[in-house]
C-alpha cells in the first residue's frame, strides 16, 4: 500500500533501565500510602525476626496475679503491660510480637517451599512445553478451580494440628499459583518483542536478561508474592484460629483470638491486639502491591 | 458450544470426583478412624477385632473401591454418630446456609458492582480513591476478628442485635455483614478494573462519538463487555463464602448452617459426614461455575453462536 | 460566546475566502501526561473545513491526526490527554467550551466520526442494528419500529446486502469492509454535516479500501456532507480531496489544494512524504525512500522548527525560530524559512533521484 507510515521508534524507544528505575524509586517514594505502608511491613518483619530482642516480656510467662490487665490506656493499665495481659496473665504485646515470627515465618516458609517447587514445575513446564506442560496446566486449572480453604481444614483435622503440618498443607495450595507465573514467565521469554529488538540491536544476553527482562518479571512477581503472602496469613490466623494450624501455647494471632474468643465480653483488649496485628499485616500488604503495581505499570497510573 | 458444555460437564465430575478422593484419602490413609471411634482405654486386642469387622484391615485401595462405588450411588455412609445417612446429614444444614449466603453474594455484588463502576467511571478522582481504599480495607479484613468485633460493637456495646442464634431477621443481620465484607471489597476491585480497560477500548469511543450520555456508555455497552472477568470473580467469591467464610462465621454467630455441622463434624471426627460435606461443598462450586457459564451466555451473547 | 475570527492562518486560497468555514480549529493545543513527561501532541494547530469540500490530513504516525480531530468532539481521554489552549467553532459555537450536555447534541448528529479499526470500533455484544437505531432514537426521537426501518435503509445504503437479516447480527460475523460499512451507515444515520474519518481504510484490503472510498464520496454528494479523511496514504488523498493539510509534530506545515500539493509542494517534510510514495512497479522492499531521520520527539517542548533534524534545507534561522503558516506563491501555505526557489530545486531533485531508485 502507498503507506507513508514511517518506523515511529519514538513511540517505542525502550525506556532505559536506570531511567526506569528512577523513574519508578521516584514515583514510588512520592506516594505516601506505599511508604507508609512498606515502612509498616518492614517494622513488622523486623520485629518479628528481632522478637526475643524486642519483646519486653517472655511471651509463655504465665503471672496469675496480673490476669487479664487492661492496655495502658484503659483504667487499670499499666506501663508494664502496654497492651494488656490474657487470662494466664502473659503480655498481650509480647505474644503477638511473637506470633507474627510465627504468621509470617509461616507464610514465609511456604512461599519458599510452594515458591520454589512451583516455580520449577512452572519454568519446566514452560521449557519442555508438549504433554508434561499440557498435564501440568489441566492439574493446575483443576486444583486453583477448588476453593481451598475446605480442603486445608480436612486435611489439617485428619492429620493433626501443628506447624510443620500446616506449612505443608498450605504450600500445596500455594504453589500453582507461582507455577502457573513461572511459566508465563517461561513462554514469554522465548518471544518476546523487546528482547529480539535488544539481540538485533546488538545487546549481551546478560544485559538482556538484566536490562529488560528482570524489571518486567520483577514488579509482577513481587506482586505474586506480596498478596500471596497476605492470603497466607489470612488461612493461617482462620486455621488456628479454628484450632487445625498452630497449637497452643505458640503464640501465634489466630489462635490468640481463638483463646481469648470466651471472654471477649470482659477483656475485649486479648480479642481486638491480635485482630489488629493481622489487619496491619494483610492492609500493609495490600497497600504495598496495589500501589507497586501503579508504579511499575505507567498505563495504570492514570487509572488512580 | 456443544463441544465446550461436555468440556465443562468433564471438568465438573472431575473436581467432584478429584474433591472426595483426597478427603478419603487424607481421612482413610492419614488418620486412623479406629482410634477415633473407640475410646483411647479400649484395650489393643479390641481395637484389632473391631478394626477386622469394620473392614478397616483391608488394604486402602479395596475400601476405596468400596467407598466410590458406592458414593457414586450417593451412599456415603452413616454418620458414626449420628445414625443416619451422612449425606443427608451434610444436606440438611444447607437451607440456613444458602438462606444467608444469597443474600449477602446479592448485597456484595449489587453494592459491589454500582461503587465498582462509580469509581471506575471516574478514575483518579475522590469519589474513586474513597472507593479504592475502602476496597482494600474490606480485602484485608481477618475475618476471625471482623466477626467478633462486629459482635462486640453492635452487640454487647450497642445492643442492636442479637449475639448469635438462627431465627428472626435480626439474627441474620451480622453474620450477612460479615460475609459480605470481603466478596464486596473484592467485587468493588475487579468492576473497576474491569470497566477502566473497557471504558479505553475503540467501541467506548464510538459510543461517545454517537452522542450518547456517560452513563448510556457505560451501563448499556461497556458494562455487558466488562461482565465476564466481575461474574468469574463474583462466582469464585461465592464458593469461598458457602464453603469457607461459613464455617467461620456460622460458628462465631451460631448459625446452624453447613459451615456450624462441617465444624462440628471435624472436630468430633465424624469421617463418613466430613467426605459428604466435602462432596456438597464441591457439588456447590460445580453449581457455581454452571451459573457464572450461563451468565456469560447471556451477557455475551456471541458465544451462542461459536 | 467568542465570534469565530477569520485569520489569515488556514481560510487560505483567495478565491472562496469570503465564505465562512463549516468548522475552524484555532491554536489547538493538547498534552498528554504520560508517567512524569508530558507528550505535546498538538502545538497550535489552526485549519478550516469549508462547506461541501474533503479536506485531506496527511502525516506521519505520531503527527497529531487523531488526537487533534478527537478533540474537536471532546473525545479524548481526560486523564491522561488534556485541551490547553484553543477552540474549535462551528455554527457559532465554540465547542471546546460548550457544556457536556450541548456538546452531546452535536455529537453524531451535526459532526459523525468514523475510525480506523473497523474490529474494535463496534461494540462486539450489541447488535449491528441497535447500534445505529439508538442513535435514531437519541437524535431524531424516532419510535423504536421507525427507527429499526430507517436503519434497515442505512444498511442497504452502505451496499450491505440482506440488510434486515444483518440488522440482528453481531460484529463478528461481519468481515473488516463490510464492519466499516456499518460504522459510515451509524455514521451517517443522522444526516450529520460533517464526516471526519480517521483512517478509515488503513485497516482493509485495497480492493475493500476503493469500495469504501467510493461508498463515502458517493454519501457526500447525495447527503451534502463535508469530509475530513484522515490518511497516510497519498494515494487516496489525489483521488478523494480537494484540499489538503500535512501534519508534522502536532502543526500543520502545509496547507494547500490537493493538486497543487502534489506538483507545487511547499514544505521539505511534503517533499520527502511525496517521495516516500511508492511507484508501483517495484518490489515491497525497497518501495519507501523514507524520510531520514527520527520523527520528533514530542516530550520535549523546543524553539525552532520541529523538522529541523531531518530538513535537508535547514539554516541557522531555522534552529532557533519556529516558523509560521504563510501564503506561497501557489495559494497555498507553508510553515518553513527556505525560500521557493530552494524548495522547488529539493523537489526536482529528489523526484530525480526517486526516478533513478526505480530505474534500478
Ligand atoms: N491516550 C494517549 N495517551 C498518551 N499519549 C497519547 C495518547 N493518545 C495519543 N498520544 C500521543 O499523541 C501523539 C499523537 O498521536 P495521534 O494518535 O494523534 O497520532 P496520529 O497522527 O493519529 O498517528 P497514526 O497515524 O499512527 O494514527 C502521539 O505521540 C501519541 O503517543
Ligand atoms: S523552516 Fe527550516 S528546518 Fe524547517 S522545514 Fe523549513 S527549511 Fe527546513
Ligand atoms: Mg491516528
Amino acid at each position: 500500500m502507498n503507506s507513508i507510515k514511517m518506523a515511529s521508534t519514538s513511540s517505542v524507544r525502550p525506556i532505559r533501565s536506570a531511567q526506569r528505575i528512577l523513574d519508578f524509586l521516584n514515583h514510588f517514594s512520592r506516594d505516601k500510602f506505599a511508604t507508609a505502608a512498606l515502612v509498616i511491613f518492614s517494622a513488622l518483619v523486623l520485629s518479628s525476626v528481632f522478637a526475643d530482642l524486642v519483646a519486653p516480656h517472655d511471651p509463655l510467662k504465665q503471672d496469675l496475679l496480673n490476669r487479664l490487665k487492661p492496655p495502658v490506656w484503659v483504667e487499670g493499665g499499666s506501663w508494664t503491660y502496654v497492651l494488656g495481659t490474657d487470662l494466664l496473665g502473659r503480655d498481650i504485646l509480647s505474644r503477638c510480637i511473637h506470633g507474627g515470627r510465627m504468621s509470617l515465618g509461616i507464610g514465609a516458609a511456604v512461599i519458599a517451599m510452594g515458591g520454589v517447587f512451583g516455580s520449577l514445575m512452572g519454568l519446566l513446564s514452560g521449557y519442555l512445553g508438549g504433554r508434561f506442560d499440557a498435564i501440568l496446566m489441566r492439574y493446575i486449572d483443576f486444583q486453583i478451580s477448588i476453593p481451598y480453604f475446605l480442603l486445608a481444614l480436612t486435611i489439617m483435622a485428619a492429620i493433626g494440628p501443628g506447624t510443620l503440618n500446616l506449612i505443608i498443607v498450605l504450600s500445596i495450595g500455594s504453589w500453582p499459583l507461582f507455577a502457573r507465573y513461572a511459566r508465563s514467565i517461561m513462554m514469554s521469554l522465548r518471544n518476546q518483542v523487546f528482547i529480539e529488538a535488544a539481540r538485533v540491536a546488538g545487546g549481551k544476553e546478560v544485559a538482556i536478561m538484566t536490562r529488560h527482562v528482570l524489571p518486567n518479571i520483577l514488579s509482577p512477581l513481587i506482586t505474586l508474592t506480596t498478596l500471596e503472602l497476605s492470603r497466607i496469613v489470612l488461612t493461617e490466623a482462620s486455621l488456628s484460629y479454628l484450632g487445625m494450624g498452630v497449637r497452643p501455647p505458640t503464640p501465634a494471632w489466630g489462635l490468640m483470638v481463638q483463646e481469648a474468643h470466651d471472654y471477649l465480653m470482659i477483656a475485649n483488649w486479648a480479642v481486638t491486639t491480635p485482630g489488629v496485628f493481622i489487619m496491619i499485616t494483610t492492609l500493609s500488604i495490600n497497600i504495598f502491591a496495589t500501589r507497586l503495581r501503579i508504579s511499575t505499570d505507567p498505563l495504570q497510573r492514570g487509572k488512580h | 458450544m456443544y463441544k465446550l458444555a461436555m468440556h465443562r460437564l468433564g471438568h465438573s465430575a472431575l473436581l467432584i470426583f478429584g474433591v472426595v478422593t483426597v478427603v478419603f484419602f487424607t481421612n482413610f490413609l492419614l488418620g486412623d478412624p479406629v482410634r477415633v471411634m473407640l475410646p483411647a482405654s479400649t484395650p489393643p486386642e479390641a481395637v484389632e477385632e473391631f478394626r477386622r469387622q469394620m473392614g478397616f484391615d483391608r488394604p486402602i485401595l479395596v475400601q476405596y473401591w468400596e467407598f466410590i462405588t458406592r458414593a457414586a450411588l450417593l451412599d456415603f455412609g452413616d454418620s458414626w454418630w449420628q445414625k443416619s445417612p451422612s449425606l443427608e446429614i451434610a444436606l440438611r444444614p444447607f437451607p440456613a446456609t444458602l438462606q444467608l449466603g444469597i443474600v449477602a453474594i446479592a448485597l456484595a455484588s449489587l453494592l459491589g458492582i454500582g461503587i465498582g463502576l462509580f469509581a471506575g467511571a471516574r478514575p483518579g478522582s475522590t469519589w474513586d480513591k474513597l472507593a479504592t481504599s475502602l476496597s482494600i480495607l474490606g480485602v484485608s479484613l481477618p475475618l476471625i476478628w471482623f466477626t467478633l468485633m462486629m459482635a462486640l460493637v453492635f452487640s454487647v456495646w450497642l445492643g442492636l442485635l442479637p449475639t448469635a442464634g438462627y431465627g428472626t431477621a435480626g439474627h441474620m443481620v451480622l453474620p450477612v455483614v460479615t460475609l459480605a465484607a470481603l466478596p464486596l471489597g473484592r467485587t468493588v476491585q475487579i468492576t473497576r478494573a474491569s470497566i477502566i480497560d473497557e471504558l479505553a477500548k475503540p467501541y467506548i469511543t464510538t459510543a461517545r462519538s454517537k452522542g450518547l450520555s456517560e452513563r448510556t456508555v457505560i451501563l448499556r455497552h461497556a458494562l455487558r463487555n466488562a461482565l465476564p472477568p466481575i461474574v468469574t470473580e463474583i462466582g469464585w467469591e461465592s464458593a469461598l463464602l458457602l464453603t469457607g467464610y461459613s464455617i467461620i462465621v456460622e460458628s462465631v454467630f451460631g448459625w446452624p448452617g453447613f459451615g456450624f455441622s462441617l465444624y462440628h463434624a471435624i472436630l468430633t471426627r465424624d469421617m463418613p459426614v466430613i467426605i459428604a460435606m466435602a462432596f456438597v461443598a464441591a457439588l456447590v462450586v460445580v453449581l457455581i461455575n454452571i451459573i457464572v457459564d450461563i451468565i456469560y451466555v447471556i451477557a455475551d451473547p456471541t458465544i451462542r453462536k461459536t | 460566546m467568542a465570534e469565530p475570527e477569520i485569520s489569515s492562518a488556514g481560510s487560505g486560497s483567495e478565491a472562496n475566502g469570503a465564505e465562512r468555514p463549516l468548522l475552524s480549529v484555532r491554536d489547538l493545543n493538547v498534552e498528554f501526561t504520560v508517567g512524569e513527561s508530558t507528550v505535546h501532541a498538538v502545538n497550535g494547530l489552526s485549519l478550516d473545513l469549508r462547506k461541501g469540500e474533503t479536506l485531506a490530513i496527511v502525516g506521519e504516525s505520531g503527527s497529531g491526526k487523531s488526537v487533534s480531530m478527537l478533540s474537536v468532539l471532546g473525545l479524548i481521554p481526560q486523564p491522561p490527554g488534556k485541551i490547553t489552549n484553543g477552540h474549535v467553532f462551528y455554527d457559532d459555537k465554540d465547542l471546546l467550551s460548550l457544556p457536556s450536555g450541548e456538546l452531546r447534541k452535536i455529537r453524531g448528529k451535526e459532526i459523525s466520526m468514523i475510525f480506523q479499526d473497523p474490529m474494535t470500533s463496534l461494540n462486539p455484544t450489541m447488535t449491528i442494528g441497535r447500534q445505529i437505531t439508538e442513535m435514531l432514537e437519541l437524535h431524531l426521537d424516532m419510535k423504536p419500529s421507525q427507527a429499526k426501518e430507517r436503519a434497515i435503509e442505512l444498511l442497504d445504503l452502505v451496499e450491505i446486502p440482506d440488510p434486515s437479516t444483518r440488522f440482528g447480527q453481531y460484529s463478528i460475523e461481519f468481515s473488516g469492509g463490510m464492519r466499516q460499512r456499518v460504522m459510515i451507515a451509524i455514521a451517517l444515520s443522522c444526516n450529520p454535516k460533517i464526516l471526519i474519518a480517521d483512517e478509515p481504510t488503513t485497516a482493509l484490503d485495497v480492493t475493500i479500501q476503493m469500495q469504501i472510498i467510493q461508498v463515502v464520496n458517493e454519501l457526500r454528494a447525495e447527503m451534502d456532507m463535508s469530509v475530513i479523511w484522515i490518511t497516510h496514504d497519498l494515494g487516496v488523498v489525489a483521488g478523494l480531496a480537494d484540499r489538503v493539510i500535512v501534519m508534522y509534530g502536532g502543526r500543520a506545515v502545509e496547507i494547500a489544494d490537493s493538486e497543487d500539493l502534489f506538483y507545487r509542494p511547499q514544505h521539505p517534510y511534503s517533499i520527502g512524504l511525496l517521495n516516500s510514495v511508492p511507484s508501483i512497479a517495484e518490489p515491497v522492499s525497497e518501495r519507501l525512500i523514507a524520510i531520514e531521520g527520527l520523527p520528533p520527539d514530542l516530550s520535549e517542548r523546543r524553539d525552532g522548527c520541529a523538522f529541523y533534524p531531518r530538513c535537508a534545507l535547514a539554516s541557522d534561522i531555522c534552529k532557533n525560530n519556529t516558523p509560521r503558516l504563510e501564503a506561497k506563491g501557489t495559494g497555498g501555505q507553508a510553515a518553513c524559512f527556505a525560500s521557493p526557489g530552494d524548495v522547488a530545486r529539493l523537489t526536482e531533485g529528489s523526484a530525480a533521484q526517486q526516478d533513478n531508485a526505480s530505474a534500478q
